[in-house]
């Protein structure tokens, strides 16, 4: 049910894409806090606002990139993370899996590729 | 005709004449190797008197492992009575210095055996020092070439060094002109520890003095203390017994200077290894200066690189924001048929952000696998459309690397024609095929080949005027951008030939 369904950190630098993600995810019924630009950002917004899933871009502007900030948060407090990247870099993917990732996905943006994964939280 | 008792006083002047004028020293010595006679030019080679010089030969030879020769080719003289071929010695002369000499020997017989050696000496010093040069000058644009970088080069240049002048204290100093200061980026010694860059104005030093002289300087311990004296170089650490630097030239410019040092009496410079190194600098420099222009050409070619990755990163990361923005207009309409042109188009852009995100990727800043770019594009489509338990993709792609000039616009075809498929081929089926080929032919031509295994067209449809833009452009772009051709036929399903060729194309990247 959309009313039941999960309150979502968008963190993405390009506006454009973090606004269609927005778009996306409202539409199917999905709570989506305003999204953020940077990775110390997100990590403020998560603590305060604690949602129930981030979608974390990892190349962002500014000193801490998505995996330093995921790492920022899940240190502090377990959030189920979705990582999206543009880049096919093994470096990042195996920083990342250290953080037990709910997906990672690379660019450009399957809507449905995020949501099936969501959907599997939401039937737990 | 006079007799020979009457020519003997005449032919005994003549042959004096010869041995005291010639500059080969000649000799005779017993079988015992005792020196009975040597001639009076002796004295130039050897540095003795004739009378000082009648010992046995072998006292003049240092132990040089060249001179185990001579010994073995007199020895065999005398048992052979043979004159044996000529023979290099190193000698030593009465003031301790080294001379080269080529040795030829001829045994005497006298009733049937060898009683005496005859022979004579040629001072081939001066040629052995050219061998040596020439020999130095042709391992150090060797260590050029074969070194990786400064310190491997460095590092070689001493060991060269050493083979000709016994150099165990070294340092290289290179002058920074642009930061105004001497570095030392090769410096070894037991007695001294490497000094950090000094400002040259600041250095009171004999490297100082060597770079804005552009000479070399040998001086003595004596002569270093009377220069600190007078306040003309101010040095620090231990003081060398002798100091030799050396200015490092490329033309006209002083780049830095090699510097040998002796802290020991047994290890002298003597002229001849100023002479030598100062021979030898040229090449050092130009050695160093190439090794400098090297890693400075590496290092602008990895910041291009960097550079056009970042580019083609950049370029890909602005059409995946055009086709959100696409998308997010699809999304909110309600228009069915707004949202699938959407859908198109933002698919054809996926097929050019991923020629950019392949070139990123890849080795090659130019070329990409086209087999690499379809397996990923065919995989996504698939996914993107929701397609994969509908259609099925069979892929026979061989290894074929093209410039981004034709992977672009073959993207967009290859797009066009799976969006076809997909749309308008499986209409009657529950399951599709798409198969796609890929090789080069034995022209080296492109070749691919497209086809699905779905309704194909109705009978007189000729594609090529049919009113589609997508269809259109298909075959604008295989002629006009390619600059292949193209063909369709249906045969259970309908299928596509396109063949190009992309060496023709200069390389712009």
């Amino acid at each position: 049910m959309a009313e039941a369904k999960m309150k979502l950190l968008i963190v993405e630098d390009e506006v454009v894409i973090a606004m269609r993600l927005e778009v996306f995810f409202k539409s199917r019924g999905y709570e989506v806090l305003s999204y953020v630009t940077t990775g110390e950002e997100a990590v403020t917004k998560a603590i305060s606002e604690k949602p129930d899933l981030i979608l974390m871009d990892i190349n962002l502007n500014g000193k801490m990139n998505g995996l330093d900030a995921g790492e920022a948060i899940i240190a502090n407090s377990y959030i189920p993370i979705i990582f999206i990247t543009g880049y096919s870099d093994e470096s990042y993917r195996q920083r990342a899996s250290k953080l037990n990732p709910l997906g990672y996905f690379f660019k450009p943006i399957n809507m449905y590729e995020i949501l099936t994964a969501l959907n599997k939280i939401d039937e737990k | 005709m006079k007799n020979d008792e009457e020519l003997s006083p005449l032919v005994e002047k003549r042959l004096s004449w010869i041995i005291e004028h010639s500059t080969d020293v000649f000799f005779i010595h017993t079988i015992d190797d005792e020196i009975i006679y040597i001639s009076p030019q002796v004295v130039n080679i050897l540095g003795c008197t004739q009378a000082e010089a009648l010992v046995k030969w072998t006292e003049f030879a240092t132990d040089h492992p060249i001179n185990q020769k001579a010994v073995i080719n007199t020895r065999k003289a005398i048992e052979t009575g043979e004159a044996q071929p000529a023979y290099e010695m190193e000698l030593i002369r009465a003031d301790g210095n080294k001379v080269w000499v080529e040795v030829r020997e001829t045994p005497i017989i006298e009733n049937g055996k060898v009683n005496l050696i005859t022979g004579s000496l040629t001072d081939i010093s001066q040629r052995k020092r050219s061998e040596l040069i020439q020999r130095t000058l042709f391992n150090i644009s060797n260590a050029m070439i074969e070194t990786g970088d400064l310190p491997e080069l460095f590092q070689r240049l001493h060991q060269l060094l050493n083979e000709v002048v016994k150099v165990s204290e070294i340092y290289i100093a290179l002058m920074d002109h642009k930061e105004q200061k001497i570095q030392f980026p090769y410096f070894e010694s037991k007695y001294n520890i490497k000094p950090e860059p000094v400002n040259f104005a600041e250095s009171r030093g004999l490297t100082q003095l060597v770079l804005e002289k552009g000479e070399a300087i040998l001086v003595d311990s004596t002569e270093i203390m009377q220069l600190q004296a007078r306040g003309w170089v101010n040095l620090q650490g231990e003081i060398p017994r002798q100091w030799l630097g050396i200015p490092l030239k490329t033309g006209k410019d002083v780049i830095g200077v090699l510097s040998v040092q002796s802290y020991e009496e047994s290890n002298s410079f003597s002229a001849d290894d100023v002479e030598l190194l100062t021979f030898v600098s040229e090449e050092i420099a130009l050695a160093i200066r190439s090794k400098q222009s090297e890693k400075q050409l590496k290092s602008n070619l990895r910041e291009k690189e960097i550079l056009l990755r970042e580019l083609y990163h950049r370029t890909r990361n602005n059409m995946e924001v055009i086709a959100s923005m696409l998308q997010m207009k699809a999304d909110l309409s309600q228009d069915e048929e707004l949202r699938a042109s959407f859908r198109e188009i933002v698919d054809k852009i996926f097929s050019m952000s991923l020629v950019h995100k392949k070139l990123y990727e890849g080795q090659n800043l130019s070329q990409i696998e086209l087999k690499e770019y379809i397996e990923d594009f065919t995989g996504h489509l698939l996914d993107k459309f929701g397609m994969s338990n509908r259609v099925s993709f069979e892929l026979s792609l061989e290894e074929v690397k093209v410039s981004i000039d034709s992977a672009i616009p073959l993207g967009l075809v290859i797009a066009e024609l799976i969006t076809n498929s997909f749309k308008h081929a499986f209409a009657k089926q529950d399951f599709g095929k798409i198969c796609i080929k890929l090789h080069r032919d034995r022209n080296r031509l492109i070749v691919v080949e497209y086809g699905d295994n779905g309704q194909g067209i109705e009978p007189g449809i000729n594609l090529r005027t049919l009113d589609s833009m997508g269809v259109n452009s298909v075959f604008a772009i295989v002629k006009y951008q390619l600059r292949g051709s193209i063909s369709y036929h249906v045969s259970e399903g309908l299928k596509w030939n396109i063949i190009f060729n992309d060496d023709y194309r200069e390389t712009r990247i």
